[in-house]
């Protein structure tokens, strides 16, 4: 009768709070892994989108989009001159064709389709010059939620005076196995394509001789192919891919931001393709700076190639068969370099 | 002593699932890999080696210094070495493209000021390079290379 009321000890509580923190410690990672799950099921879900839209473009012209739409002298000339057409000033990214076939009509509409010049900034005349709406318009099917940073790229890097707050899309079409830089010029095309010299395509062709956008995936520069040219199986070739914004060796290079690159509606190689030459999620090694220059220069050009995401592991793929797929970055180089030709001839693996 | 005891227990069980939660990692196995790369017995500098593992692995890379000599890491510049089993070894002439790393604005620029590559391009990819090599566990893993022009 000494104690009426009994209370816990102060060992009793401490080894409840102790279960309760083990409990806790136990579950929070599994929420976070549950949150990136979700993210990685909305960015598959983009994809999804973006290949119908891609599968309903070719049912309705029969062939697939443009990779992108841009006269380049004299590699890429205007497909549209040869048809009769009085100027090549239409230009235009993947993403852009897609627009009226993933509900987004309206933006397309305001688009001056026939002069790529009236949709860019040229004279930045406050917040309304000529195509700035247009430019910095952002879709949010074309992001993905794992990936940081905002949809807009950053203020003007200082290297580059036509750099602006542009929309930045988070996904690129597969080039094949390269698709960056545009080449042309000796001596990369024989470091990359070692057929370039010997058997090159027919003049005209975007892969014209020695040129390092080596134009063997399901989409190229100004060049449509359709299901039929796909002869590895639409199955074993991709489509659409992610690319990773995160690479601190990249930014610490002078001037240069990988968060500068994917200008979705700007049109140029490494705003709109990525290629299977790269092993997935590649990122510039932490030594890079004490490389040689060469070296430095083949990395570099690889980083703008790579697909990668801030899933972990691997990325999220659309196939040209409208099949959505998480790869693993693990997955055999050269496995991975046949599923980005349409036409190689290669045996695809399990993977 | 009771209790010391309960406490001794909890904190076994909290410190054993901490532990626990640790486990688990990377299964693919690596193995050092170095070696020269040769033109008609001359070693060759500038050369950007790289293996490509033809099972699951990730990419490793080298450049060869004035002695020919190389020693590979994965292309994330983390581990030593290379995967183990077999390789595509593929070779790039990067002493063509200069001494200055050009970035974005090499994009449309000859930076070879006309020097050709001193090995054939076949060696450039994966699907016509003629040389495949196997780099086993345990071991430091030495090859050398002899290329054709």
């Amino acid at each position: 009768m000494k104690r009426r009321y009994r209370g816990f000890t102060l060992v009793e509580l401490l080894v409840v709070i102790a279960i309760i923190g083990i409990l806790v410690g136990l579950l929070l990672p599994a929420v976070q892994a549950a949150r990136e799950a979700a993210r990685r099921m909305q960015c598959s879900n983009n994809l999804k989108q973006l290949a119908l839209g891609v599968h309903l473009f070719h049912d309705s012209n029969r062939k697939f989009p443009y990779g992108m739409l841009r006269s380049q002298s004299p590699q890429f000339p205007h497909p549209e001159i040869a048809r009769g057409a009085p100027n090549s000033n239409r230009r235009y990214g993947l993403m852009h064709q897609l627009l009226s076939y993933i509900e987004q009509d309206n933006l397309w509409q305001r688009w001056d389709q026939l002069n790529f010049n009236l949709n860019k900034k040229a004279t930045p005349t406050g917040a309304d010059w000529v195509g700035n709406h247009f430019f910095r318009q952002v879709v949010p099917t074309m992001m993905c939620p794992s990936n940081p940073g905002g949809p807009l790229s950053e203020p003007a890097v200082t290297t580059n005076a036509d750099s602006g707050q542009y929309f930045r899309s988070h996904y690129y079409g597969s080039a094949g196995t390269r698709g960056y830089p545009r080449g042309g010029v000796s001596p990369r095309p024989s470091l990359y394509n070692p057929f370039a010299p010997t058997t090159p395509d027919p003049p005209g062709t975007a892969s014209g001789p020695g040129y390092t956008s080596l134009s063997d995936g399901i989409l190229a520069q100004n060049k449509q192919y359709n299901m039929a040219s796909a002869s590895d199986g639409t199955t074993n070739t991709i489509l659409i891919g992610e690319r990773q914004f995160f690479d601190p060796v990249f930014d610490a290079i002078p001037g240069e931001r990988i968060r500068d690159w994917g200008w979705v509606w700007f049109a140029a190689q490494g705003d709109n393709f990525l290629g299977t030459s790269v092993p997935i999620n590649f990122k510039l090694p932490a030594n890079f700076a004490a490389l040689g220059a060469g070296t430095q220069q083949l990395l570099f050009d690889d980083r703008i190639n790579a697909f990668g995401s801030m899933h972990t592991g691997g990325a999220n793929f659309a196939f040209a068969d409208g099949s959505i797929q998480f790869m693993s970055q693990s997955i055999s180089p050269i496995v991975f370099r046949a599923l980005g030709t349409r036409a190689g001839g290669e045996v695809a693996s399990e993977y | 002593m009771l209790i010391s005891r309960r406490f001794v227990s909890c904190a076994t069980l909290f410190i054993g699932l901490t532990a626990l939660a640790g486990c688990g990692g990377d299964k693919i196995k690596m193995a050092a890999v170095e070696g020269t790369v040769k033109l008609d017995g001359k070693p060759l500098d500038k050369i950007m080696v790289e293996f490509w593992p033809q099972s699951d692995g990730p990419r490793s890379f080298a450049e060869t210094d004035s002695s020919g000599h190389f020693k590979l890491m994965t292309d994330d510049g983390k581990r030593e070495g290379a995967s183990v089993g077999s390789h595509k070894v593929i070779l790039k002439d990067a002493g063509v493209l200069g001494d200055k790393f050009m970035g974005r604005a090499g994009e449309n620029v000859d930076m070879s000021n006309g020097k050709k590559p001193r090995i054939s391009g076949t060696y450039a990819s994966p699907e016509t390079t003629s040389i495949t090599k196997s780099v086993e566990a345990g071991k430091k893993n030495e090859f050398d290379i002899e290329v054709k022009k």
